[in-house]
């Protein structure tokens, strides 16, 4: 009789647990839809920044962080994408000192923008993106650095 | 199963899924607000509506993502800050229901001013000729300037904060390749 009980109580928590997940889930969907696109790795495997190719606004960039050794320190820092009309965004994991450069059409480095925020975009006229990447470097040792080749 | 316990079981799911979905509504905040700090000055700065092509204009500027972090929705574009006004452009504030961005001609900075580790937001743009930089922002309060550094740490200028707010002009004579590195940095 005990063990049936048990057994009983068991099936009713089991029950009440999914309950719960479903209530969660009719209240915030996004919850259980969220996807991430950032790759993550605990080996090193990049000695030089990767480029990427294909169109950013369908296929979110990744950005890598280095230190001095230049071997990778962590995989999932920013998000890079520089769109159709030639907006490029990222974002960082707290208040950091950023800026943003890429080439322009006369294959000059360009620095559109700068700030302090943990998330920034900058866009731009012309309409054609080349070479594009972001830089981070906030403890004096430490550098973020991804770059996009991508042409309309 | 008995009749009763069946009853019993089911009257205990329902309540359960119904609980839940109170608790979670209210914990994920199901309707944002956005609104600026209090502990920022320049929230004390008069608001006023932007038309719709321009609100547009910038929530496309900021991005799906940011939009989303930021919790900027169409309430935002009807509390909105005049930080500066330049040649080129406005900088404007645009509040969120989890953050707020700093908006110029060409460019976003949105974060969470007030929170832990972060003292402000900063932006600064070259114009769009390419020759000269501007910017704008918003420091927490307590501020009294910000100090703009070289990636190298030696001093650039210095910008007075006023209500809570700071401008950098064209007239500074900063030029875009010393946006690289730039370290932005609260004086209190």
């Amino acid at each position: 009789m005990t063990s049936r009980r048990v057994r009983y109580g068991l099936y009713v928590a089991i029950i009440n647990i999914a309950a719960i997940l479903v209530g969660v889930a009719a209240a915030h969907p996004q919850t259980f839809l969220h996807t991430s696109t950032a790759s993550a790795s605990n080996t090193c495997t990049h000695y030089t920044a990767p480029y990427f190719t294909g169109n950013p606004s369908t296929q979110p960039q990744n950005c890598y962080a280095f230190i001095w050794d230049y071997c990778c320190y962590n995989h999932n820092t920013t998000g890079f994408a520089l769109r159709d009309s030639n907006i490029a965004s990222f974002a960082t994991g707290g208040g950091q000192n950023w800026s943003l450069w890429y080439e322009n059409n006369l294959g000059q480095v360009f620095s559109p923008g700068s700030g302090s925020s943990t998330y920034g975009t900058i866009g731009t006229s012309g309409g054609q993106s080349r070479k594009a990447f972001c830089y981070l470097d906030f403890s004096g040792f430490r550098d973020y650095y991804c770059t996009t080749l991508y042409t309309t | 199963m008995s009749r009763r316990t069946r009853l019993t079981v089911l009257a205990s799911v329902l309540v359960t899924i119904a609980s839940s979905f109170g608790v979670a509504s209210y914990a994920f905040g199901s309707n944002p607000v956005p609104h600026l700090r209090s502990d920022l000055p320049a929230s004390m700065l008069p608001t006023f509506s932007l038309d719709q092509a321009t609100a547009v204009r910038i929530n496309d500027l900021i991005g799906a993502p940011g939009v989303q972090r930021f919790g900027i929705t169409p309430d935002s574009y009807h509390q909105v800050r005049r930080l500066s006004d330049t040649p080129s452009g406005p900088f404007y504030l645009i509040p969120g229901s989890s953050g707020a961005c700093v908006v110029g001609p060409s460019a976003t900075a949105c974060g969470e001013p007030g929170a832990p580790g972060e003292t402000m937001i900063a932006l600064v743009q070259a114009t769009p000729d390419g020759v000269g930089v501007i910017g704008a922002g918003i420091s927490t309060d307590g501020a009294t300037q910000v100090s703009l550094k070289r990636g190298d740490g030696s001093p650039l200028i210095s910008l007075p904060v006023e209500q809570g707010s700071f401008v950098l002009n064209e007239s500074a004579g900063i030029k875009p390749p010393q946006l690289v590195n730039l370290q932005f940095t609260a004086v209190r």
